[in-house]
């Protein structure tokens, strides 16, 4: 198993440097969506978040970083690559694409790709 | 990342199209937390037969740790909601450093939380609760019903991991009837509180673990997607590979 080093043990990454932690990456195809919001209601993170009323609504993806951001200053959390807007979305318009990575003690050690379940039958 | 890695991933990414899965498999591939749901009560039949699947959970010397507690009445999720929002809030100034009227101070703090709740303060929870604090996030999502988890303190071995087996049947088994479920680590946040000790009549040995919201779904958020695919070391005939 892939270790972690002893100075990524003691070292706390701060969560708002990008460096030190990088949420996951998802896209939506907005020729596909139809603006329903479910997918909003489906993110514990707040990460897909709806933008204007009526007929020119759209859904948007939030890169802030998190929490108490140097950025930003508001509080985000992060896209965990959940896949529940994926779940949700009747319109086939959404999907996470790459994990969630985080470095020094929270390090992912042999992080695999996204993969969808498997029957191994062949 | 090359072209062909990143096609790859795409490829990963797609729902499964393999429709070989028996029930059991089923049910446990497409549960989905749900984080919206109608307003349509549960029956409460449909409720208790549930809880009889979390009664029949394996548990460390059978020693069965665990207690529940339904809530029904919108008024006192209302109020847990309420209260946990508190307790972010009071969190809040010394977890955001960064917007923090504490300067420094909330720095040493957050960094020195962090150090010794590496779990508690990991990135999601600690970014959920600041942004519980500012309102952006719910903790119950509205359900009609609320199980909370008891556990028995003096529970055998790991009497948390049995909790987790007695909370995934009830998930499941919820599902299974087409009812929508989101697991609640937050409650935790009430598990010291007198006010809601007393109210909700939790007494030693019992501590307050998990909560598990329960209802209909809005929309259809159970389905397969796609996950990490991890390294298994295999032993077998004297050898060693890794599977993924
Ligand atoms: C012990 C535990 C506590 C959780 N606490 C919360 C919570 O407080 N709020 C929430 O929205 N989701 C909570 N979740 C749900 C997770 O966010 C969710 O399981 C995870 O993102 C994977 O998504 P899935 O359940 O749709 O597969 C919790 C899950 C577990 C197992
Ligand atoms: S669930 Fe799908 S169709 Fe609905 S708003 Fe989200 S991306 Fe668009
Ligand atoms: S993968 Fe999960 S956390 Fe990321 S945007 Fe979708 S629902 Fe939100």
């Amino acid at each position: 198993m892939a270790l972690i080093s002893f100075r990524d043990k003691m070292r706390i990454p701060s969560y708002d440097n990008s460096d030190h932690c990088m949420m996951a990456e998802v896209s939506i195809d907005h020729d596909k969506c139809d603006r329903c919001g479910l997918c909003v209601k489906a993110c514990l993170p707040k990460v897909i978040y709806m933008e204007g009323k009526g007929k020119d609504r759209k859904v948007l993806i939030n890169r802030n970083r998190p929490t108490g951001g140097r950025e930003t200053g508001e509080a985000n959390c992060y896209c965990v690559a959940c896949n529940d807007c994926m779940a949700i979305c009747e319109q086939g318009a959404i999907k996470a694409v790459t994990s969630a990575d985080y470095l020094y003690r929270y390090k992912q050690v042999l992080r695999g790709e996204l993969t969808p379940p498997r029957t191994f039958n062949d | 990342m090359s072209a062909m890695e990143e096609k790859e991933l795409e490829k990963g990414a797609e729902p499964s199209v393999d429709d070989d899965w028996n029930p059991v498999e089923k049910v446990i591939l497409e549960r989905r937390s749900v984080r919206y749901y109608k307003p349509k009560q549960v029956p409460e039949n449909l409720v208790r037969r549930i809880l009889e699947a979390g009664r029949f959970a394996p548990s460390a010397g059978n020693y069965q740790p665990w207690r529940f507690i339904v809530i029904r009445d919108r008024d006192i999720i209302d109020a847990m909601e309420r209260d946990i929002r508190m307790m972010c809030k009071m969190l809040k100034p010394i977890l955001a450093w960064e917007s923090s009227p504490l300067g420094p101070v909330a720095k040493l703090m957050s960094k020195t939380l962090t150090w010794f709740l590496p779990n508690k303060l990991h990135h999601e929870p600690y970014g959920a609760i600041n942004a519980i604090a500012d309102g952006e996030v719910g903790v119950f999502h509205g359900p009609p019903t609320l199980i909370l988890l008891l556990m028995d303190k003096r529970g055998a071995g790991k009497p948390q991991v049995d909790l987790g087996c007695c909370g995934q049947n009830i998930v499941l088994t919820a599902h299974s009837h087409g009812l929508g479920t989101c697991w609640v680590g937050f409650v935790e946040l009430l598990r010291q509180n007198p006010i809601w000790k007393k109210r909700l009549g939790i007494e030693y040995p019992y501590e307050l673990c998990e909560g598990i919201s329960l209802g209909y779904p809005v929309g259809k958020p159970d389905g397969m997607i796609a996950r990490e695919a991890y390294h298994t070391r295999w032993f077998e005939n004297g050898t060693m590979k890794v599977v993924v």
